[in-house]
């Protein structure tokens, strides 16, 4: 897999594999936005229970990822990552199934911000089509 | 303090925060997080947004945020302090 200039982000992250759902970091503003991207091969080994004989992506690994691409636009002063942690999840939609090698565009946006707290927009996206989409909260400690 | 304020402001909380009360049974000094109103702390970001969208006036540090988003009376009182005339 390609490094891109941006992947380095990711190592900031506390989740690491195989519950790391960020392979790429596209954009980054921070405190702002970021886009990232993430991919699941044929023959991930989260295809042989979900769902046996019918391989989706998990409705509930999107959300993650878009929580996990999210904790990469929370950096603070000094351009340090700061670590959050799930708060909230709401109005969570789902529009798309997502196959296996289907490449998957993260987007999150920050809509509200205040004391530890910080609103997310995220989107999921599969060659431009909205396949998910809602709102989370990430709690800093 | 206003009257009218306070009434509007316990309004807000109960659409904005489909709280399962009529405004009316909020007492003035009553706390809105943990006992009393009951809302969780992630609630503060939708009181925030609230008071902004409802009043324009916004809160802008966490540290005003301890200050008044104690009570409908702590509300009203900062309102009033920031010129809010309702």
């Amino acid at each position: 897999m390609a490094v891109l200039p941006l992947d380095h982000w990711i190592q900031f992250l506390p989740q690491k594999p195989p519950f790391l759902f960020v392979d790429h970091v596209l954009e980054l503003e921070p405190l702002r936005r970021v886009r990232g991207s993430l991919l699941f091969p044929r023959g991930h080994r989260i295809f042989e229970s979900h769902l046996p004989g019918e391989p989706l992506v998990p409705g509930v690994i999107l959300i993650e990822a878009l929580a996990q691409l999210s904790g990469i636009a929370l950096v603070g002063a000094e351009g340090k990552p700061l670590r959050g942690y799930l708060g909230e999840v709401t109005r969570m939609r789902f529009h798309r199934l997502i196959l296996p090698e289907e490449e998957i565009t993260l987007h999150a946006e920050v809509l509200q911000a205040f004391g530890p707290f910080a609103k997310f927009r995220g989107r999921v996206t599969v060659v431009g089509e909205l396949a998910a989409e809602g709102e989370l909260v990430l709690v800093r400690k | 303090m206003s009257e009218t304020l306070k009434a509007k402001i316990k309004e807000m909380l109960v659409r904005q925060l489909k709280l399962q009360v009529r405004p009316e049974e909020i007492e003035d000094d009553s706390p809105l997080f943990g006992e009393g109103l009951g809302l969780d702390s992630i609630d503060v970001l939708e009181v925030v947004a609230s008071i902004e969208k409802e009043f324009g006036i916004g809160i802008r540090s966490q540290e005003e945020g301890e200050r008044v988003l104690t009570s409908v009376n702590g509300i009203a009182q900062y309102l009033i302090e920031k010129g809010f005339k309702g």
